[in-house]
């Protein structure tokens, strides 16, 4: 039997843990309490002696291997970057909405839909706490929704997770508090990473994934830490002052809106450097496991991608659509706007994918060769 | 948009349901006992709970102030007389819904079957006598008169013209009494008698499936009128002459084109009258899956990706609740959702075995009954509208029809397609003079 033993052994230690939470959250919201999540956002022992080594945070682990066949199954994935059901490129038709979200504001909208609908008592979402720093939060109003949009959602491409030493884990952590309020319908938003554990959990039927009755999955290409350093870093690529800067978005460049309201673009190779570690190592640029999966990568300024992948999400997005919750981008203005999109997903997808494989290679072991 | 004549409560007041039934002095249990002779278990006619969820499913359900219900309680009651001269038996498409949901397995259809072969000869539709009487004068069993001959020519000169203009297709054969083919394809006779070049799709997916397949100069037309009619020897005629050619060419499968009714004809129509045959009676559009997934048909769904065009299917009753059940209706949404794109499918409800008859089957579109017919069909039509969709996939001839008029009829855009014409679509070979059922939206598609 494999425990958390084995996880700090096999995926902390080669630095591949993605910090996304699911094993504390699983161990904490069943009553266990051995796991708790450091400052640094890392999962540790918080109390050994509680741990029963039932070995479900390993089995969970989207790092893990062992229920690989099962998820893919259960969400009919198929080669090359999961299920589609459809592709399209849309927006939140209330502009208040898309006012406060950079790109088209469709999470935002979806959830509010979903709200509005009484499909859903709250979601998982992250809301602001400072510039560049947000926090996990289960939202169960349509003013927290609204609230949680702005910075979490203008950067849609997928890191949401702008902070300065804040990271991603918590998000899903934010459960236990799923099953203190005694919700049972809920919407998760979350990284590729995060919907995978989840998805796991749900294999193996653990609570609180049963709560989770939709998953919204982000478009990522990898995290980015903020600390000091980093922000120094950008600023001198940028050629800028860190002060100036107003928000960031991040699409197939990362942009820095000034206060000004210049916007500076960086080449996303040139940010490799402040991606967090784990993420140089994970394959899913898509959200392949997700319900639906949004960014605003293959859309204008101002429309988001969406993918959905399950009859669940087709419907949520059909049903969206014809109660002008969201509001589609018009065939008249790009004939391609679709199949565009999703070939520039493809393509995403399979950069992330290659540099992976290749970032794996390196470490495995190898043999030394000897000379005679 | 829908015409106010034709809606419900009116056709109500016209056809008097709401009159009531006199129970007669001539009360007579002729029916009830011929009935109960000659259907297993009686019937199960003196099970009826008088539940109504045949009527309240049946599309002809108040059409000539007859429903399913009543039917069977007039039957049950001896009205022999009112049910004799109801129309009504003309009106309902034998379409099995009343069965599918009746509690107790109460076969009205066939009480109908019935019925009309007890029917005065000289007051049948002539439509469906005509088609029945001219299909039995021909080994080519062909309802509209097409002769072996002329059909030989007819397959010949359009399989011609294909190699001649299509690219791609310079070596397309049809091949005609080939012995020892493993696939014996019928013909609906429509069309080689009135627009030849609609049978060019289906070719030219057999000949990129590189099937092994033949046409029969005889028995070859997919329809049987005679079975409508009630008249069971001339229904066996049909179905013997098929059996014939079949067999005496070695043929493995009986491979039924896109339609409905002929389907079942046969099959039940070997069943019932214990004709010996060896060959298996198949749909298409198990084939079509099966050609799909073994990668010989190269389907796939891009160029929908942009234009995102709804479609929807009318499951043909006589292949899906009369014939296959759900497993083809499963395979239809398959071929369906691959050529088309999963998203842009869109099922009715009720839909696979429990869907609603279209209006078009059990010989209604030859009978003189259009106006009950189109009402018949509002249901359908009101149906499809529900699902948004532009396109009504209908992989039977009469469904197909019926769709048509009726789109025309309510003045509503809903264009009938066959499968055989968005396969072609979808792998880049449907031709420019084959696109005469799609609108302009799939004109020039992929030409």
């Amino acid at each position: 039997m494999k425990t958390f033993f084995n996880l700090v052994q096999e995926v902390q230690k080669p630095g591949l843990c993605y910090r996304c939470g699911g094993c504390v959250t699983f161990c904490t919201a069943i009553n266990y309490g051995a796991l708790e999540i450091d400052q640094n956002g890392k999962p540790v022992y918080g109390d050994i002696e509680k741990c029963i080594e039932c070995g479900l945070c390993y089995s969970i682990c989207p790092e893990i291997k062992d229920l690989d066949e099962e998820t893919k199954r259960n969400a009919a994935w198929s080669e090359p970057i999961g299920r589609v059901i459809e592709t399209t490129v849309v927006r939140a038709s209330d502009s208040l909405v898309r006012d406060c979200a950079t790109d088209g504001g469709a999470v935002t909208a979806l959830l509010l839909h979903l709200f509005d609908r009484n499909r859903i008592d709250g979601a998982i979402v992250a809301r602001p706490v400072g510039r560049f720093q947000r926090q996990p939060f289960l939202a169960t109003t349509r003013e927290e929704i609204i609230e949680s949009a702005g910075l979490f959602f203008d950067t849609s491409h997928g890191m949401k997770r702008f902070s300065d030493q804040y990271v991603t884990f918590s998000t899903i952590e934010e459960f236990g508090s799923v099953i203190k309020k005694g919700l049972s319908r809920v919407a998760l938003v979350g990284t590729p990473c995060q919907i995978k554990s989840l998805r796991k959990m749900q294999v193996l039927n653990l609570i609180p994934s049963d709560a989770i009755k939709v998953c919204f999955g982000l478009f990522c290409s990898g995290n980015l830490t903020f600390g000091v350093k980093e922000q120094q870093k950008l600023a001198d690529i940028a050629g800028i002052e860190w002060d100036d800067v107003s928000r960031i978005n991040l699409r197939d460049k990362l942009m820095i809106i000034l206060k000004t309201g210049e916007v500076k673009t960086i080449e996303l190779d040139q940010i490799e450097e402040i991606k967090r570690y784990a993420c140089h190592y994970c394959s899913d640029f898509s959200a392949e496991f997700a319900d639906i999966s949004f960014g605003g990568i293959g859309a204008d300024e101002g429309w988001t991608t969406v993918i959905t992948r399950t009859p669940l999400g087709r419907a949520i997005l059909a049903d969206a659509r014809s109660r002008r919750s969201i509001e589609q981008y018009k065939i008249e203005d790009n004939a391609e706007f679709a199949s565009s999109a999703l070939q520039k997903v493809r393509r995403a997808s399979a950069a992330k994918k290659k540099k992976a494989r290749y970032k794996r290679r390196s470490l495995q072991v190898k043999s030394v060769q000897v000379k005679v | 948009m829908i015409d106010p004549d034709l809606s419900r409560s009116d056709s109500v007041k016209d056809h008097g349901v709401q009159m009531p039934v006199e129970l007669g002095k001539e009360s007579s249990n002729m029916i009830k006992d011929l009935v109960m002779s000659v259907l297993p278990d009686g019937g199960n006619l003196n099970l009826c709970f008088t539940c109504g969820a045949c009527s309240s499913g049946c599309p002809a359900s108040g059409l000539a102030g007859m429903d399913p219900r009543k039917f069977v309680r007039m039957i049950s009651l001896g009205l022999d007389k009112e049910i004799m001269t109801s129309e009504w038996v003309w009106m309902c498409t034998t379409c099995d819904r009343c069965v599918h949901v009746c509690p107790m397995d109460i076969d009205i259809p066939q009480l109908v079957f019935i019925i009309r072969s007890n029917w005065p000869e000289d007051k049948r539709p002539k439509g469906i006598v005509e088609f029945c009487s001219t299909a039995l004068k021909n080994k080519t069993c062909s309802p509209m008169g097409i002769n072996a001959e002329d059909w030989q020519f007819i397959v010949e000169d359009v399989a011609d013209d294909i190699r001649e203009t299509q690219q791609g297709f310079e070596k397309l054969n049809v091949p005609m009494d080939k012995k020892g083919a493993m696939l014996f394809l019928n013909q609906n006779s429509k069309m080689p008698a009135e627009a030849p070049a609609k049978m060019a799709p289906l070719w030219k997916i057999m000949h990129l499936a590189g099937a092994d397949w033949t046409y029969g100069s005889t028995g070859w037309a997919a329809e049987n009128y005679c079975m409508f009619l009630s008249d069971t020897g001339a229904w066996e005629n049909l179905v013997r002459t098929k059996a014939k050619i079949i067999e005496d060419l070695g043929c493995k499968v009986l491979l039924n084109t896109e339609c409905g009714h002929d389907f079942f004809a046969v099959r039940k129509g070997l069943e019932n009258f214990k004709i010996p045959h060896t060959f298996k009676v198949k749909s298409i559009i198990e084939y079509y899956a099966k050609w799909i997934r073994q990668g010989r048909l190269k389907v796939n769904s891009d160029w929908n990706l942009d234009l995102k065009i709804k479609f929807t299917v009318q499951d043909p009753c006589q292949l899906v609740r009369k014939g296959y059940g759900d497993f083809i209706a499963d395979e239809l949404r398959f071929v369906i959702k691959q050529v088309v794109g999963e998203e842009n499918f869109v099922d009715m409800y009720p839909n696979r075995s429990n869907n609603y008859c279209c209006g078009g089957g059990g010989g209604a579109m030859e009978t003189d009954f259009n106006r009950e017919r189109l009402q018949y069909g509002k249901n359908k039509i009101d149906q499809i509208l529900e699902t948004d969709a532009t396109y009504c996939v209908t992989p039977c001839n009469n469904c197909h029809s019926q769709i048509r008029e009726l789109s025309h009829h309510y003045n509503v855009k809903i264009k009938p397609v066959h499968l055989w014409t968005i396969l072609c679509l979808a792998m880049g070979v449907l031709g420019e003079n084959e696109r005469e059922c799609l609108g302009d939206d799939l004109k020039r598609v992929r030409l």
